[in-house]
Protein backbone atom coordinates (compact mmCIF):
# COMPACT_ATOMS: atom_id res chain seq x y z
CA UNK A 1 0.00 0.00 0.00
CA UNK A 2 3.05 2.51 0.67
CA UNK A 3 4.61 1.67 -2.41
CA UNK A 4 1.61 2.40 -4.33
CA UNK A 5 0.12 5.38 -2.65
CA UNK A 6 3.29 6.59 -0.82
CA UNK A 7 2.36 8.21 2.77
CA UNK A 8 -1.99 6.55 2.63
CA UNK A 9 -2.80 9.73 4.98
CA UNK A 10 -1.67 12.21 2.30
CA UNK A 11 -2.70 10.43 -0.11
CA UNK A 12 -6.32 10.50 1.27
CA UNK A 13 -6.24 13.92 2.67
CA UNK A 14 -5.23 15.02 -0.69
CA UNK A 15 -7.91 13.27 -2.78
CA UNK A 16 -10.33 13.88 -0.24
CA UNK A 17 -10.08 17.38 1.70
CA UNK A 18 -11.65 17.96 4.73
CA UNK A 19 -11.23 21.51 6.61
CA UNK A 20 -10.44 20.18 10.04
CA UNK A 21 -11.01 23.00 11.70
CA UNK A 22 -14.35 23.69 10.49
CA UNK A 23 -15.36 20.23 11.32
CA UNK A 24 -14.41 21.04 15.03
CA UNK A 25 -15.93 24.52 15.07
CA UNK A 26 -19.26 22.57 13.74
CA UNK A 27 -18.73 19.60 16.04
CA UNK A 28 -17.98 21.78 19.09
CA UNK A 29 -20.55 24.27 18.92
CA UNK A 30 -21.79 25.15 22.09
CA UNK A 31 -25.04 23.85 23.81
CA UNK A 32 -27.46 24.79 26.23
CA UNK A 33 -26.45 23.42 29.77
CA UNK A 34 -30.23 21.79 30.47
CA UNK A 35 -28.73 19.44 27.61
CA UNK A 36 -26.35 17.72 30.34
CA UNK A 37 -29.53 16.06 32.08
CA UNK A 38 -29.99 12.67 30.46
CA UNK A 39 -34.06 13.14 29.76
CA UNK A 40 -32.46 15.57 27.22
CA UNK A 41 -31.11 13.08 25.04
CA UNK A 42 -34.71 11.92 24.33
CA UNK A 43 -34.07 13.79 20.71
CA UNK A 44 -31.44 11.84 19.43
CA UNK A 45 -32.73 8.20 20.60
CA UNK A 46 -35.10 8.16 17.56
CA UNK A 47 -32.61 8.83 15.50
CA UNK A 48 -30.48 6.14 16.85
CA UNK A 49 -33.06 3.49 16.74
CA UNK A 50 -33.92 4.51 13.02
CA UNK A 51 -30.14 3.56 12.81
CA UNK A 52 -30.82 0.27 14.39
CA UNK A 53 -33.97 -0.24 11.98
CA UNK A 54 -32.08 0.51 8.79
CA UNK A 55 -29.18 -1.79 9.98
CA UNK A 56 -31.49 -4.98 11.07
CA UNK A 57 -33.92 -4.47 8.43
CA UNK A 58 -31.40 -4.49 6.07
CA UNK A 59 -30.20 -7.94 6.55
CA UNK A 60 -33.73 -9.62 7.60
CA UNK A 61 -34.44 -8.40 3.44
CA UNK A 62 -31.80 -11.02 2.67
CA UNK A 63 -34.50 -13.47 3.70
CA UNK A 64 -37.83 -12.39 3.48
CA UNK A 65 -39.77 -13.17 0.38
CA UNK A 66 -42.35 -10.51 -0.55
CA UNK A 67 -45.08 -12.74 -1.92
CA UNK A 68 -48.54 -14.06 -0.36
CA UNK A 69 -47.45 -17.83 -1.34
CA UNK A 70 -43.66 -17.18 0.54
CA UNK A 71 -43.94 -14.21 2.96
CA UNK A 72 -44.94 -15.77 6.28
CA UNK A 73 -42.49 -19.20 5.47
CA UNK A 74 -39.93 -16.79 5.04
CA UNK A 75 -40.96 -14.76 8.26
CA UNK A 76 -41.04 -18.41 9.83
CA UNK A 77 -37.64 -19.35 8.64
CA UNK A 78 -35.77 -16.14 9.81
CA UNK A 79 -37.51 -16.99 13.45
CA UNK A 80 -36.55 -20.94 13.66
CA UNK A 81 -34.06 -21.47 11.41
CA UNK A 82 -31.19 -18.50 10.43
CA UNK A 83 -28.74 -17.78 12.73
CA UNK A 84 -29.48 -15.35 15.20
CA UNK A 85 -32.54 -14.99 12.57
CA UNK A 86 -35.09 -14.86 15.91
CA UNK A 87 -32.98 -11.67 17.67
CA UNK A 88 -32.24 -10.16 14.60
CA UNK A 89 -36.59 -9.82 13.86
CA UNK A 90 -37.36 -9.08 17.37
CA UNK A 91 -34.23 -6.23 17.55
CA UNK A 92 -36.20 -4.56 14.65
CA UNK A 93 -39.41 -5.03 16.24
CA UNK A 94 -38.61 -4.15 19.57
CA UNK A 95 -36.74 -0.61 18.38
CA UNK A 96 -39.62 0.50 15.89
CA UNK A 97 -41.62 0.37 18.97
CA UNK A 98 -38.98 1.93 21.32
CA UNK A 99 -38.66 5.01 18.65
CA UNK A 100 -42.35 5.38 18.64
CA UNK A 101 -41.92 5.95 22.39
CA UNK A 102 -39.15 8.05 22.01
CA UNK A 103 -40.86 10.25 19.34
CA UNK A 104 -43.73 10.67 21.35
CA UNK A 105 -42.14 11.37 24.60
CA UNK A 106 -39.93 13.77 22.52
CA UNK A 107 -42.60 15.62 20.71
CA UNK A 108 -44.01 15.88 24.45
CA UNK A 109 -41.12 17.57 25.45
CA UNK A 110 -40.77 19.99 23.01
CA UNK A 111 -44.70 20.83 22.65
CA UNK A 112 -44.99 21.25 26.81
CA UNK A 113 -41.79 23.31 27.00
CA UNK A 114 -42.96 25.30 23.94
CA UNK A 115 -40.10 24.76 21.56
CA UNK A 116 -42.05 24.96 18.54
CA UNK A 117 -42.47 28.61 18.97
CA UNK A 118 -40.78 30.86 16.35
CA UNK A 119 -38.67 30.46 14.90
CA UNK A 120 -39.08 26.64 15.21
CA UNK A 121 -42.71 26.58 13.78
CA UNK A 122 -41.32 24.60 10.80
CA UNK A 123 -39.38 22.16 12.28
CA UNK A 124 -42.51 20.70 14.46
CA UNK A 125 -44.09 20.20 11.36
CA UNK A 126 -40.96 18.23 10.10
CA UNK A 127 -41.02 16.50 13.41
CA UNK A 128 -44.64 16.10 12.88
CA UNK A 129 -44.02 14.06 9.56
CA UNK A 130 -41.17 12.18 10.68
CA UNK A 131 -43.84 10.80 13.79
CA UNK A 132 -46.20 9.71 10.66
CA UNK A 133 -43.52 8.37 8.43
CA UNK A 134 -42.76 6.62 11.36
CA UNK A 135 -46.33 5.02 11.81
CA UNK A 136 -46.62 4.27 8.36
CA UNK A 137 -43.29 2.54 8.33
CA UNK A 138 -45.16 0.65 11.51
CA UNK A 139 -47.88 -0.32 9.38
CA UNK A 140 -45.91 -1.55 6.96
CA UNK A 141 -43.91 -3.48 8.73
CA UNK A 142 -46.79 -5.05 10.91
CA UNK A 143 -48.26 -6.33 7.30
CA UNK A 144 -45.44 -7.44 6.05
CA UNK A 145 -45.43 -10.43 7.96
CA UNK A 146 -48.83 -12.00 6.38
CA UNK A 147 -50.16 -13.66 9.70
CA UNK A 148 -53.81 -13.49 10.01
CA UNK A 149 -54.19 -10.42 12.34
CA UNK A 150 -51.37 -8.24 9.94
CA UNK A 151 -53.33 -9.52 6.94
CA UNK A 152 -56.66 -8.03 8.09
CA UNK A 153 -55.01 -5.19 9.45
CA UNK A 154 -53.74 -4.35 6.32
CA UNK A 155 -57.28 -5.24 4.60
CA UNK A 156 -58.91 -3.12 7.13
CA UNK A 157 -56.71 -0.41 6.27
CA UNK A 158 -57.27 -0.07 3.16
CA UNK A 159 -60.82 -0.31 3.59
CA UNK A 160 -60.28 2.49 6.39
CA UNK A 161 -58.84 4.72 3.26
CA UNK A 162 -61.95 4.43 1.19
CA UNK A 163 -63.52 6.58 4.01
CA UNK A 164 -61.74 9.34 3.18
CA UNK A 165 -63.85 11.98 0.98
CA UNK A 166 -63.26 12.69 -2.73
CA UNK A 167 -60.29 10.53 -3.42
CA UNK A 168 -61.09 7.55 -0.44
CA UNK A 169 -61.46 4.91 -3.25
CA UNK A 170 -59.02 6.14 -5.37
CA UNK A 171 -56.38 5.76 -2.07
CA UNK A 172 -57.73 2.62 -1.35
CA UNK A 173 -57.23 1.24 -4.84
CA UNK A 174 -53.36 2.57 -4.89
CA UNK A 175 -52.43 1.01 -1.53
CA UNK A 176 -53.78 -2.12 -3.10
CA UNK A 177 -52.65 -2.29 -5.97
CA UNK A 178 -56.45 -3.34 -7.31
CA UNK A 179 -59.32 -4.61 -5.67
CA UNK A 180 -58.63 -7.30 -3.69
CA UNK A 181 -55.37 -7.70 -0.63
CA UNK A 182 -53.07 -9.77 -2.69
CA UNK A 183 -49.65 -9.70 -3.89
CA UNK A 184 -49.88 -6.16 -5.65
CA UNK A 185 -50.72 -4.87 -1.83
CA UNK A 186 -47.56 -7.08 -0.22
CA UNK A 187 -45.30 -5.65 -3.26
CA UNK A 188 -46.44 -2.38 -2.43
CA UNK A 189 -46.13 -2.52 1.39
CA UNK A 190 -42.67 -3.95 0.60
CA UNK A 191 -41.66 -1.14 -1.45
CA UNK A 192 -43.07 1.83 0.82
CA UNK A 193 -41.67 -0.02 4.08
CA UNK A 194 -37.99 -0.73 2.27
CA UNK A 195 -37.58 2.30 0.32
CA UNK A 196 -39.98 5.06 -0.07
CA UNK A 197 -40.62 5.75 3.07
CA UNK A 198 -37.14 5.52 4.75
CA UNK A 199 -35.75 7.74 1.66
CA UNK A 200 -38.34 10.36 3.11
CA UNK A 201 -37.44 9.73 6.58
CA UNK A 202 -34.12 10.44 5.98
CA UNK A 203 -34.51 13.50 3.97
CA UNK A 204 -36.74 14.61 7.51
CA UNK A 205 -34.55 14.24 9.43
CA UNK A 206 -31.62 15.77 7.60
CA UNK A 207 -33.92 19.05 7.84
CA UNK A 208 -35.04 18.03 10.90
CA UNK A 209 -30.96 18.33 11.93
CA UNK A 210 -29.88 20.99 9.79
CA UNK A 211 -32.74 23.11 11.63
CA UNK A 212 -32.08 22.57 14.71
CA UNK A 213 -28.40 23.54 14.08
CA UNK A 214 -29.84 26.95 12.32
CA UNK A 215 -31.80 28.03 14.99
CA UNK A 216 -29.90 25.99 17.97
CA UNK A 217 -31.74 23.89 20.60
CA UNK A 218 -34.06 26.03 22.40
CA UNK A 219 -33.51 27.95 25.69
CA UNK A 220 -35.06 26.38 28.98
CA UNK A 221 -36.27 28.22 32.14
CA UNK A 222 -34.17 31.31 33.60
CA UNK A 223 -31.20 32.17 31.80
CA UNK A 224 -29.83 32.74 34.80
CA UNK A 225 -30.47 28.96 36.53
CA UNK A 226 -27.81 26.57 37.58
CA UNK A 227 -28.03 24.65 34.19
CA UNK A 228 -27.88 27.56 31.97
CA UNK A 229 -24.26 27.58 31.24
CA UNK A 230 -23.46 26.26 27.40
CA UNK A 231 -20.97 23.80 27.33
CA UNK A 232 -19.70 22.38 24.06
CA UNK A 233 -21.61 19.20 21.58
CA UNK A 234 -18.70 17.37 21.55
CA UNK A 235 -17.22 15.62 22.85
CA UNK A 236 -20.06 16.24 26.36
CA UNK A 237 -23.29 15.52 24.69
CA UNK A 238 -21.89 13.00 22.09
CA UNK A 239 -20.74 10.66 24.81
CA UNK A 240 -23.71 11.11 26.68
CA UNK A 241 -25.64 10.08 23.16
CA UNK A 242 -22.81 6.81 22.64
CA UNK A 243 -23.72 5.86 26.64
CA UNK A 244 -27.19 5.80 25.63
CA UNK A 245 -26.78 4.01 22.38
CA UNK A 246 -24.71 1.23 24.19
CA UNK A 247 -27.70 0.88 27.12
CA UNK A 248 -30.67 0.70 24.24
CA UNK A 249 -28.51 -2.18 22.71
CA UNK A 250 -28.57 -3.51 25.87
CA UNK A 251 -32.60 -2.88 27.05
CA UNK A 252 -33.28 -4.28 23.03
CA UNK A 253 -31.31 -7.23 23.76
CA UNK A 254 -33.48 -7.94 27.21
CA UNK A 255 -36.54 -7.05 25.39
CA UNK A 256 -35.90 -9.65 22.13
CA UNK A 257 -34.46 -12.44 24.65
CA UNK A 258 -37.21 -12.45 27.16
CA UNK A 259 -39.95 -11.22 24.85
CA UNK A 260 -38.83 -12.84 21.06
CA UNK A 261 -41.08 -11.27 18.03
CA UNK A 262 -43.56 -14.02 18.20
CA UNK A 263 -45.68 -15.69 14.71
CA UNK A 264 -49.44 -16.12 14.78
CA UNK A 265 -51.37 -17.95 12.48
CA UNK A 266 -50.34 -17.92 8.50
CA UNK A 267 -52.67 -15.28 6.26
CA UNK A 268 -56.00 -17.21 5.69
CA UNK A 269 -58.03 -14.97 2.89
CA UNK A 270 -61.32 -16.93 3.62
CA UNK A 271 -61.29 -16.43 7.28
CA UNK A 272 -61.47 -13.42 9.10
CA UNK A 273 -60.07 -13.89 13.00
CA UNK A 274 -62.52 -13.07 15.98
CA UNK A 275 -60.52 -10.01 17.08
CA UNK A 276 -58.32 -8.34 14.55
CA UNK A 277 -56.05 -5.54 16.46
CA UNK A 278 -53.72 -3.28 14.97
CA UNK A 279 -50.51 -2.56 16.85
CA UNK A 280 -50.74 -0.61 20.22
CA UNK A 281 -49.91 2.82 18.70
CA UNK A 282 -53.12 2.79 16.54
CA UNK A 283 -55.11 1.75 18.94
CA UNK A 284 -57.01 5.00 19.94
CA UNK A 285 -57.77 5.40 16.01
CA UNK A 286 -59.19 1.75 15.96
CA UNK A 287 -61.47 2.75 18.96
CA UNK A 288 -62.73 6.39 17.53
CA UNK A 289 -63.67 4.56 14.02
CA UNK A 290 -65.95 1.92 16.60
CA UNK A 291 -67.38 5.23 18.23
CA UNK A 292 -69.05 6.66 15.27
CA UNK A 293 -69.38 6.37 11.28
CA UNK A 294 -66.14 5.54 9.05
CA UNK A 295 -66.46 8.48 7.14
CA UNK A 296 -67.03 10.60 10.52
CA UNK A 297 -64.48 9.35 12.30
CA UNK A 298 -61.91 9.47 9.49
CA UNK A 299 -62.31 13.34 8.61
CA UNK A 300 -62.15 14.02 12.52
CA UNK A 301 -58.58 11.83 12.95
CA UNK A 302 -57.62 13.95 9.53
CA UNK A 303 -58.92 17.40 11.16
CA UNK A 304 -56.60 16.28 14.54
CA UNK A 305 -53.96 15.72 13.01
CA UNK A 306 -53.78 18.54 11.11
CA UNK A 307 -54.21 20.64 14.39
CA UNK A 308 -51.49 19.14 15.81
CA UNK A 309 -49.45 20.06 12.59
CA UNK A 310 -50.22 23.61 12.51
CA UNK A 311 -50.51 24.17 16.20
CA UNK A 312 -47.94 26.61 16.01
CA UNK A 313 -48.97 28.70 13.48
CA UNK A 314 -52.64 28.75 15.67
CA UNK A 315 -50.90 28.99 18.57
CA UNK A 316 -48.79 32.02 17.62
CA UNK A 317 -52.05 33.98 16.35
CA UNK A 318 -53.59 33.53 19.92
CA UNK A 319 -50.50 34.42 21.56
CA UNK A 320 -50.09 37.55 18.97
CA UNK A 321 -53.55 38.91 20.77
CA UNK A 322 -52.94 37.58 24.30
CA UNK A 323 -49.14 37.64 24.59
CA UNK A 324 -49.27 35.48 27.64
CA UNK A 325 -51.96 32.94 26.60
CA UNK A 326 -51.02 29.16 27.58
CA UNK A 327 -54.05 27.70 26.22
CA UNK A 328 -51.42 25.29 24.73
CA UNK A 329 -51.25 23.61 27.84
CA UNK A 330 -54.82 23.15 28.19
CA UNK A 331 -55.04 22.09 24.39
CA UNK A 332 -52.02 19.47 24.95
CA UNK A 333 -52.80 18.22 28.10
CA UNK A 334 -56.48 17.34 26.53
CA UNK A 335 -55.06 15.69 23.40
CA UNK A 336 -52.97 13.56 25.59
CA UNK A 337 -55.73 12.76 27.79
CA UNK A 338 -57.95 11.87 24.76
CA UNK A 339 -55.36 9.88 23.27
CA UNK A 340 -54.31 7.96 26.31
CA UNK A 341 -58.03 7.55 27.45
CA UNK A 342 -58.66 5.58 23.85
CA UNK A 343 -55.52 3.77 23.79
CA UNK A 344 -56.47 2.49 27.38
CA UNK A 345 -59.89 1.82 26.26
CA UNK A 346 -59.20 -0.11 23.26
CA UNK A 347 -56.10 -2.57 24.88
CA UNK A 348 -59.02 -3.34 27.69
CA UNK A 349 -61.42 -4.32 24.93
CA UNK A 350 -59.06 -6.30 23.48
CA UNK A 351 -57.82 -7.51 26.52
CA UNK A 352 -61.41 -9.29 27.50
CA UNK B 1 -16.16 3.72 26.60
CA UNK B 2 -14.00 2.77 23.57
CA UNK B 3 -13.96 -1.08 24.71
CA UNK B 4 -17.64 -1.18 25.62
CA UNK B 5 -18.58 0.13 22.17
CA UNK B 6 -16.11 -1.97 20.39
CA UNK B 7 -17.67 -5.39 22.45
CA UNK B 8 -21.59 -4.28 21.63
CA UNK B 9 -20.99 -3.37 18.48
CA UNK B 10 -17.93 -5.71 17.71
CA UNK B 11 -20.63 -8.54 19.19
CA UNK B 12 -23.53 -7.17 16.93
CA UNK B 13 -21.38 -7.49 13.78
CA UNK B 14 -20.85 -11.25 14.46
CA UNK B 15 -24.39 -11.60 14.92
CA UNK B 16 -24.85 -9.87 11.90
CA UNK B 17 -22.00 -12.10 9.70
CA UNK B 18 -23.17 -15.12 11.46
CA UNK B 19 -26.73 -14.53 9.99
CA UNK B 20 -26.26 -13.80 6.44
CA UNK B 21 -23.90 -16.81 6.04
CA UNK B 22 -26.01 -20.11 5.57
CA UNK B 23 -26.32 -22.54 8.57
CA UNK B 24 -23.94 -25.58 8.64
CA UNK B 25 -26.05 -28.71 7.89
CA UNK B 26 -26.24 -30.47 11.43
CA UNK B 27 -26.49 -34.26 11.89
CA UNK B 28 -30.52 -34.53 12.07
CA UNK B 29 -31.62 -36.97 9.06
CA UNK B 30 -35.04 -37.32 7.91
CA UNK B 31 -36.53 -40.08 5.30
CA UNK B 32 -38.12 -38.85 2.43
CA UNK B 33 -40.19 -41.39 0.75
CA UNK B 34 -39.61 -41.50 -3.16
CA UNK B 35 -42.07 -43.83 -4.52
CA UNK B 36 -42.50 -47.94 -4.77
CA UNK B 37 -39.46 -49.95 -5.29
CA UNK B 38 -41.27 -52.19 -7.76
CA UNK B 39 -42.33 -49.43 -9.86
CA UNK B 40 -38.27 -49.81 -10.58
CA UNK B 41 -36.53 -51.86 -13.56
CA UNK B 42 -33.01 -52.13 -14.12
CA UNK B 43 -31.22 -49.55 -16.17
CA UNK B 44 -34.67 -47.58 -14.96
CA UNK B 45 -33.46 -44.11 -13.80
CA UNK B 46 -35.92 -41.37 -12.49
CA UNK B 47 -35.07 -37.60 -10.73
CA UNK B 48 -36.57 -36.40 -7.64
CA UNK B 49 -37.33 -32.94 -6.34
CA UNK B 50 -35.86 -32.77 -1.79
CA UNK B 51 -37.95 -30.62 0.15
CA UNK B 52 -34.62 -29.23 0.76
CA UNK B 53 -35.33 -28.15 -3.71
CA UNK B 54 -32.32 -30.19 -4.26
CA UNK B 55 -32.62 -33.17 -6.98
CA UNK B 56 -31.91 -36.69 -6.60
CA UNK B 57 -31.07 -38.91 -9.53
CA UNK B 58 -31.82 -42.36 -8.44
CA UNK B 59 -30.63 -45.03 -10.44
CA UNK B 60 -31.73 -48.85 -10.56
CA UNK B 61 -29.72 -51.86 -10.99
CA UNK B 62 -29.68 -55.36 -10.69
CA UNK B 63 -28.36 -56.84 -7.39
CA UNK B 64 -27.98 -60.76 -6.32
CA UNK B 65 -27.97 -59.90 -2.54
CA UNK B 66 -31.51 -58.18 -2.81
CA UNK B 67 -34.75 -60.06 -1.99
CA UNK B 68 -36.05 -58.02 -4.96
CA UNK B 69 -32.80 -58.53 -7.23
CA UNK B 70 -32.75 -54.82 -7.24
CA UNK B 71 -30.12 -52.29 -6.15
CA UNK B 72 -30.57 -48.24 -6.07
CA UNK B 73 -28.08 -45.96 -5.49
CA UNK B 74 -28.55 -41.71 -5.97
CA UNK B 75 -26.92 -38.89 -6.18
CA UNK B 76 -27.62 -35.39 -6.73
CA UNK B 77 -27.90 -33.77 -10.37
CA UNK B 78 -25.58 -31.09 -9.32
CA UNK B 79 -21.99 -31.24 -11.27
CA UNK B 80 -19.53 -30.22 -8.65
CA UNK B 81 -17.71 -28.48 -11.15
CA UNK B 82 -19.93 -25.66 -11.84
CA UNK B 83 -23.13 -26.70 -10.77
CA UNK B 84 -24.83 -27.58 -14.00
CA UNK B 85 -27.69 -30.73 -14.05
CA UNK B 86 -25.90 -34.22 -15.03
CA UNK B 87 -28.14 -36.93 -16.99
CA UNK B 88 -27.77 -40.26 -16.48
CA UNK B 89 -26.87 -42.39 -19.68
CA UNK B 90 -28.55 -46.03 -19.42
CA UNK B 91 -26.40 -47.24 -22.37
CA UNK B 92 -22.77 -46.14 -20.64
CA UNK B 93 -24.10 -46.79 -16.75
CA UNK B 94 -22.42 -43.04 -16.71
CA UNK B 95 -23.56 -39.54 -15.22
CA UNK B 96 -22.85 -37.33 -18.40
CA UNK B 97 -22.63 -33.51 -17.46
CA UNK B 98 -24.02 -31.13 -20.57
CA UNK B 99 -21.66 -28.22 -19.73
CA UNK B 100 -18.49 -29.06 -20.17
CA UNK B 101 -18.50 -32.72 -21.07
CA UNK B 102 -17.75 -33.85 -17.64
CA UNK B 103 -18.47 -37.86 -16.99
CA UNK B 104 -19.00 -39.52 -13.96
CA UNK B 105 -18.79 -43.78 -13.21
CA UNK B 106 -21.67 -45.62 -12.20
CA UNK B 107 -20.14 -45.11 -8.57
CA UNK B 108 -20.66 -41.13 -9.07
CA UNK B 109 -16.32 -41.15 -9.42
CA UNK B 110 -15.14 -38.57 -12.07
CA UNK B 111 -13.91 -40.22 -14.67
CA UNK B 112 -13.54 -37.43 -17.74
CA UNK B 113 -13.50 -33.73 -18.34
CA UNK B 114 -13.03 -30.96 -15.66
CA UNK B 115 -14.66 -33.01 -13.02
CA UNK B 116 -12.00 -35.96 -13.19
CA UNK B 117 -9.40 -33.34 -13.71
CA UNK B 118 -10.15 -31.97 -10.11
CA UNK B 119 -10.43 -35.23 -8.68
CA UNK B 120 -14.46 -34.50 -7.71
CA UNK B 121 -17.20 -37.01 -7.54
CA UNK B 122 -21.25 -36.30 -7.42
CA UNK B 123 -22.74 -36.28 -4.01
CA UNK B 124 -24.31 -39.89 -2.93
CA UNK B 125 -27.59 -39.92 -0.78
CA UNK B 126 -28.09 -42.97 1.37
CA UNK B 127 -31.31 -45.08 0.01
CA UNK B 128 -33.33 -47.24 2.19
CA UNK B 129 -35.91 -49.84 0.74
CA UNK B 130 -38.72 -50.58 3.81
CA UNK B 131 -40.84 -53.44 2.25
CA UNK B 132 -42.00 -51.89 -1.02
CA UNK B 133 -41.12 -48.38 0.05
CA UNK B 134 -38.12 -46.23 -1.40
CA UNK B 135 -36.50 -43.69 0.53
CA UNK B 136 -33.93 -41.39 0.81
CA UNK B 137 -31.85 -40.56 3.88
CA UNK B 138 -31.67 -36.82 4.12
CA UNK B 139 -29.74 -34.08 6.15
CA UNK B 140 -32.77 -31.76 7.29
CA UNK B 141 -30.10 -29.66 9.63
Amino acid sequence: MRHLLGNPAQWLRSRFPVDQEALTAIGSEPIPGHLRRWWWCIGGTPAYLFLVQIASGILLTFYYVPSPEFAYDSVAAISDEVRFGSYLRSIHKWSSHLMIIAMLLHMLRVFFTGAYRPPRELNWMVGCGLLLLTLGAGFTGYSLVWEQLSFWGATVAANILSAVPIAGDQLAAFLRGGDTVGQNMLTRLFVLHIGAIPTLMIGCLAIHVYLVRAHGVSELGSPNSSDSEPFPFFPNHFLTEVALALFLMFFLTCLALIFPADLGERANALETPEHIKPEWYFFWAFRWLKLMPDQVAVVTQGLFLLLIVLWPVIDGRIRKRHPDSEISMAVGGAAVVLLLALTVWEALYLMT
Amino acid sequence: MLGSLAATFGTLTGFAVAFLLPARRGTRTQRVFLGFASAFAPGLSRVFELPSGDHLVVTCGRSEETPSGLAFRGYSDRCPHLGCRVHYDDGADQYFCPCHAGVFSADGEGISGPPAQAGQRLQAYHLEVDGNSLYAVVNTG
